[in-house]
């Protein structure tokens, strides 16, 4: 006999545990689903439109969602190896980093923070200079000064890394209070990075068998998430349908990363540099409902990238929305919104 | 005065329990004085129960009466064993005191006078007639039983005639009657046997003939546990914790896996859904060394928090050093866990099945030349295929192991080992049940497999040579394929050998010195195919995305120790453990020189008590992923720990034990992992551990003990500390498995009739942690990032009773055993990690381990 038998229990366990959890793809409250950036990186001296996708399905009659937009000008200290950023959902072990920069409990008038204002867009221009103090930025990277440093600064960590700048939003509807952040990447790269586009989804019933076209679609000009030829009728409940992206950038983007390790012969880096490396961009989809069901809360571009949602007992929420958030893994996103009718 | 005869007395009958290991060997008679009583005193035939202790030396130390038949029986029996004379028992070659009981029979005037075992006795008194041989045998172990009293009767006269069994459990009675004789034993720890037997013709003279009589002998009462070590071997270290291979297998919540017991010892933090990770004094886990036969072992569980990787019933004792531990081992920086592997019993050939719900193992062992030999081999395998794919569709899991040991004293002087053991693991799964169209499959696997040759030579009887060496091969492989992301590969395979020669001069019974080279050789080889850090600046994808990258390393380091260590008696009750190992750590392609000093004092203050003190430093040898150039800093020393303790122990008697000590234990050049930016190459690189961490623990341990023997035995264990972290350019903080009390109860008590009852039971603080106050939204991310109170707390109160009832049954020659073993008897929920959900506003009760039954049946033959 062995602990082996108490670890297979302890996943039969923690799945049945999960269950009890709510999804995070399940829209029951105030949620914030999506900070875009357009542009999602700039070069110092660059301005970026700022807009959110806030929902709260609850909201009452008169009641206003309200909003607080600020850019925490000090750059966000960079991730590393141990996930700085990656703070475990199961908590525990509370050694993980701060509170990474939302930088609403600086004080107001504090230089670090810039307010964006209260509408529900914003927008924020980064400062000429603010690549230009070489000796902080390798401070923020945690790079010792070394002869070499600075030339590997403009050469390679500038254009290919950036610097991060946090833009925090802080939203209000009723007592109900959440903070959100994203980040600006200002960089020397060229070009840079934009946000996803064409985002399109074939949503057909399960026992259909209904499968997407190959070929590329047009997207809908009023946001929608949905092939237009779909054509599925209104959503039933205790019924399971299959959402499959489509219009998937083939093939997929390039870009180059700092990841470290050696160079590798035919490394396309440019300059080609030890640590550099290109990396094939992926697509992930975020799913949000007013009605749970989603088998996945998030997938991408590879694999599958298709999604089951079996809508479960009803009566289903009448009109039931569904949002699909798109980010591209380097701080693009893109989202569409739906509105499905029901039969109940 | 009378002189009132003994008529007989019935001889240290050998516990079984003691006959099967072989490295014992029981106390021996050598002179026997019969009791006197008062004159007057009417003679009765009657049985003094008395506990001996036998010293060193085979003095009578002491006696007391376990069942007394009344004065003037009783005292009359003291003073008459007080006076014998023995051969010491024997743990080897090294001569321990030990405790027996002791039948001292009164018969009455009208018996025949019988002396036992007067060796010869049989050729200086030929006597002519019938005779009868017979053998006894204890019943289910077939152990040979030494010194059972047989008594032969002629119903037609009531004459009678008595021998006693040899050591090799056999009898020979002459001078018997023709017809048929009464034979029975009576030995007062057995059930009695009366049985009709036929002598045939012959007296001493004639050949020896083969025995016509072979009796088992079912024990009755706790007779089985009845010989108790009574002196454990004389302690290497101020803090020595020896346990016997009866106290390792009955501790409920191991499944009866001696490996496992360490974790209810003093000192030992409770691991994480009890994996057995040993967190000794505040360090790290990886700091406290596993040795089997004395050579450092890398393998200790089977996956998963499997059971142990050696069959328990080649474990002969554990030995656990929470710090200070002596100086002929060393590369771990707290605490060393010492497995010593034995030999079955050596009398005949032995078997040894068993099966539980998810393995089954089988042992068979045999000896050879005259028993100065003896070949075992053991293999386990478990099931968990049959029955995991009905819980877990698509997921695989196995693991098998194996022991063969083979060990030959071709001289009493010379003592050589052969051992060879290894493990292979897998676990894997195919599929996803949810997208049965969907490739996604893992895989690991991983395995040892390790030669062990071992001689020692007494070259004179004050010097040994001590010679073993260890080759092992250890491979890790692990897959992880699927159409979403790039395949993950990871394969290491190396070889090590450890090296051990060393002498022992021991002049006299006051002084003993040691020295020697233990050398360690490593290569390892790896080709790594395996996520890289996250792309400098770039946000972590929401979900897993690796950018793989290709990596192939070889490592060697090589490890040279010379040790010196005595053991100085220097009178008063004091002892001196001095000691100190001359390190040479070359790795990286460089040579660390270091020195490991160890005093470690013991000063018996008085027969029952003892003061301890001890102070050490040892230098671990980092790991190579954390020095390899391409994956580590070459430049990472090794940690050094810095311990010091003081304690007292109490020995009030009867196999009890109390111990107190306080500790302090420091650990420097602690590595940890960094992901710190690098531009050394003209290009960018990470920096993957850093050794800047430091840790230090203090506290108190109690142990009260009671040893093996009698009708309980068991141990409560407590620890009070406060084990911490610091890591620049934060202050000293809690360690994250800091455990403020640790308490384990474990106890056994023997109901008899082959009925024993464990039980333990645990008591620990929480682990301390950061409660989440609230979260922020990454939006690059779609995920909460929590944020965490600035105070800590910890988790409940961690408690836990978890029983195990053991049942044997004997047949004349094999015995079946039945084991119920329930962890958690009482189903407390003992959350080990706080849930939330996905944004941190529902906190739920985390997972436990819930009630777990368990039966497992054992064959002995």
């Amino acid at each position: 006999m062995s602990r082996l038998f108490i670890t297979l229990l302890l996943s039969t366990v923690a799945l049945g545990c999960l269950d009890d959890l709510p999804p995070a793809h399940h829209v029951d409250k105030l949620r914030v689903l999506a900070i875009v950036s357009e542009p999602p990186e700039v070069e110092a001296g660059g301005t970026v439109a700022l807009s959110a996708l806030v929902v709260d399905p609850h909201l009452e009659d008169g009641e206003t969602i309200t909003y607080k937009w600020r850019a925490c000008v000090l750059p966000e200290r960079l991730a590393g190896f141990a996930g700085s950023q990656g703070n475990g959902a199961s908590g525990g072990s509370g050694y993980s980093v701060q509170d990474p920069g939302t930088c609403f409990d600086v004080p107001d008038g504090d230089k670090g923070v810039e307010d964006l204002g209260t509408e529900q867009t914003a927008s924020f221009t980064v400062k000429d200079d603010f690549l230009d103090d070489t000796d902080a930025i390798l401070a923020l990277y945690g790079i010792p000064p070394n002869p070499a440093a600075d030339f590997i600064l403009k050469q390679l960590l500038l254009p290919v890394a950036g610097v991060n700048i946090t833009i925090a939003l802080e939203v209000r509807a009723g007592d109900q209070v959440l903070r959100a952040f994203k980040r600006v990447n200002v960089s020397t790269a060229d070009p840079k990075n934009a946000n996803p586009t064409d985002v399109l989804f074939h949503m057909a019933r399960e026992d259909a068998g209904a499968t997407p076209p190959e070929e590329s679609k047009p997207v809908p000009e009023d946001g929608e998430c949905f092939f237009a030829q779909d054509n599925i009728g209104p959503i039933e409940a205790d019924t399971t349908y299959v959402l499959t992206a489509m219009n998937i950038p083939e093939p997929a983007e390039l870009y180059p990363v700092l990841v470290g390790g050696p160079a590798e012969s035919g490394d396309p880096c440019t300059p080609a540099f030890p640590g550099c490396q290109m990396h094939e961009e992926a697509l992930f989809y975020s799913f949000f409902s007013t009605q749970a069901g989603f088998g996945d809360n998030i997938i991408k571009s590879k694999g599958k990238h298709k999604v089951t949602w079996e809508t479960g007992a009803g009566p289903l929420p009448d009109p039931l929305d569904v949002w699909i958030v798109t980010r591209d893994g380097r701080g693009g996103a893109s989202w569409c919104h739906s509105q499905l009718d029901v039969k109940n | 005065m009378t002189r009132f005869i003994a008529t007989t007395a019935v001889l240290l009958t050998v516990s079984p329990v003691l006959a099967q290991d072989a490295q014992l060997t029981p106390p021996k008679l050598t002179k026997y004085v019969e009791a006197v009583v008062p004159i007057g005193t009417r003679s009765r035939d009657l049985d003094v129960v008395v506990l001996v202790t036998i010293d060193e030396k085979g003095a009578v130390s002491d006696v007391t009466i376990k069942t007394g038949a009344g004065e003037p029986w009783d005292s009359a029996a003291i003073a008459a064993v007080k006076q014998f004379g023995f051969e010491p028992a024997r743990e080897g070659e090294k001569a321990i005191a030990v405790q027996v009981p002791y039948v001292y029979r009164f018969f009455s005037k009208r018996r025949g006078r019988f002396v036992a075992r007067r060796r010869g006795r049989r050729a200086l008194h030929p006597t002519p007639g019938y005779r009868l041989a017979g053998e006894i045998l204890e019943k289910g172990t077939r152990a040979p039983l030494v010194a059972i009293p047989i008594v032969i009767t002629d119903p037609s006269t009531g004459r009678k005639v008595e021998v006693t069994t040899g050591p090799d459990g056999r009898f020979v009675a002459y001078g018997l009657a023709p017809g048929q004789l009464e034979l029975s034993i009576v030995t007062g720890e057995h059930k009695a046997v009366g049985k009709a037997v036929k002598g045939v013709p012959g007296d001493p003279n004639d050949a020896p003939i083969e025995p016509s009589v072979q009796l088992y002998l079912d024990p009755v009462g706790f007779s089985q546990y009845r010989t108790v070590i009574k002196d454990k071997p004389k302690a290497k270290a101020a803090t020595e914790i020896h346990l016997t291979e009866e106290e390792l297998r009955k501790v409920p919540g191991t499944f009866g896996d001696p490996s496992r017991v360490p974790a209810t010892l003093p000192g030992v933090a409770r691991s994480p859904f009890g994996l057995g990770y040993y967190v000794v004094r505040g360090a790290s886990f990886e700091n406290t060394g596993f040795f089997i036969d004395g050579h450092p072992s890398l393998f200790l569980y089977h996956l998963l928090g499997g059971p142990g990787v050696v069959h328990p019933e080649l474990i002969g004792s554990l030995t656990f050093y929470p710090g200070g531990y002596p100086a002929n081992f060393g590369r771990f920086a707290t605490g060393a866990i010492l497995l010593d592997t034995k030999d079955p019993p050596d009398d005949r050939w032995h078997g040894d099945v068993s099966i539980d719900l998810l393995k089954a193992s089988a042992l068979f062992s045999v000896p050879f030349d005259e028993k100065k030999g003896m070949v075992t081999a053991a293999v386990r395998r478990s099931y968990y295929e049959l029955f995991l794919p009905l819980v877990a569709e698509g997921t695989s899991l196995s693991y098998t192991d194996y022991q063969l040991r083979v060990t030959w004293n071709p001289t009493p002087q010379t003592r050589l080992k052969f051992l060879a053991l290894g493990a292979e693991d897998r676990v894997g799964s195919e599929g996803d049940p949810e997208e049965p169209d969907e490739e996604r499959n893992s895989d690991l696997a991983l395995g040892f497999h390790r030669l062990l040759f071992s001689a020692d030579f007494d070259v004179t009887p004050k010097v040994t040579l001590e010679n073993s060496v260890v080759w092992e091969y250890d491979h890790t492989s692990s897959q992880q394929t699927s159409e979403e992301n790039d395949d993950i590969d990871v394969g290491f395979g190396g070889y090590f050998f450890s090296i051990r020669s060393g002498a022992v001069y021991k002049p006299n019974k006051r002084f003993k010195l040691q020295g020697g080279l233990d050398a360690l050789i490593a290569d390892v080889d790896a080709d790594l195919q395996v996520p890289s850090f996250p792309p400098l600046s770039d946000p972590r994808p929401p979900i897993f995305n690796p950018i793989i990258i290709n990596q192939s390393l070889a490592d060697q380091f090589y490890s040279i120790a010379l040790y010196a260590a005595a053991d100085w008696d220097v009178g008063g009750g004091v002892r001196i453990i001095p000691g100190v190992r001359g390190l040479m750590d070359h790795y990286s392609g460089e040579a660390r020189w270091n020195a490991d000093p160890r005093l470690a004092v013991r000063w018996q203050v008085h027969d029952q008590w003892t003061l301890t003190g001890m102070g050490a430093i040892v230098n671990q040898i980092p790991p190579g992923f954390q020095t390899n150039e391409e994956f580590g800093d070459p430049s990472i020393d090794p940690v050094r720990g810095t311990q010091g303790s003081f304690g007292v122990e109490w020995e009030p008697g009867d196999g009890w034990e109390i111990k107190l000590e306080g500790f302090y234990n420091f650990l420097d050049n602690m590595a940890r992992p960094s992901g710190a930016a690098l531009t050394d190459d003209g290009g960018f690189d990470r920096a993957l551990w850093t050794a800047d961490m430091k840790g230090r623990a203090y506290g108190a341990e109690l142990l009260v003990r009671k040893r093996f023997g009698g009708r309980v035995h068991g141990w409560l264990a407590y620890t009070l500390s406060r084990a911490e972290r610091l890591r620049p350019p934060a202050d000293w903080d809690t360690y994250e498995i800091d455990q403020t009390h640790i308490l384990n109860l474990a106890w056994t008590v023997q109901l008899g009739a082959d009925w024993s009852a464990s039980a333990r039971f645990q008591l620990t603080s929480g682990n301390p942690f950061y409660p989440v106050t609230g979260s922020r939204y990454d939006a690059d991310r779609d995920r909460y990032e929590p944020v965490y109170a600035e105070e800590r707390d910890r988790l409940p109160f961690f408690h836990r009773l978890d029983i195990r009832i053991d049942k044997r049954w004997r047949f004349d020659t094999w015995m079946l055993e039945a084991y119920l073993d329930i962890q958690n008897v009482y189903n407390a929920t003992n959350p080990e990690v706080q849930r939330y959900s996905f944004d941190y506003s529902i906190q739920s009760a985390g997972l436990s381990v819930p009630i777990l039954p368990t039966l497992g049946l054992r064959a002995v033959f």
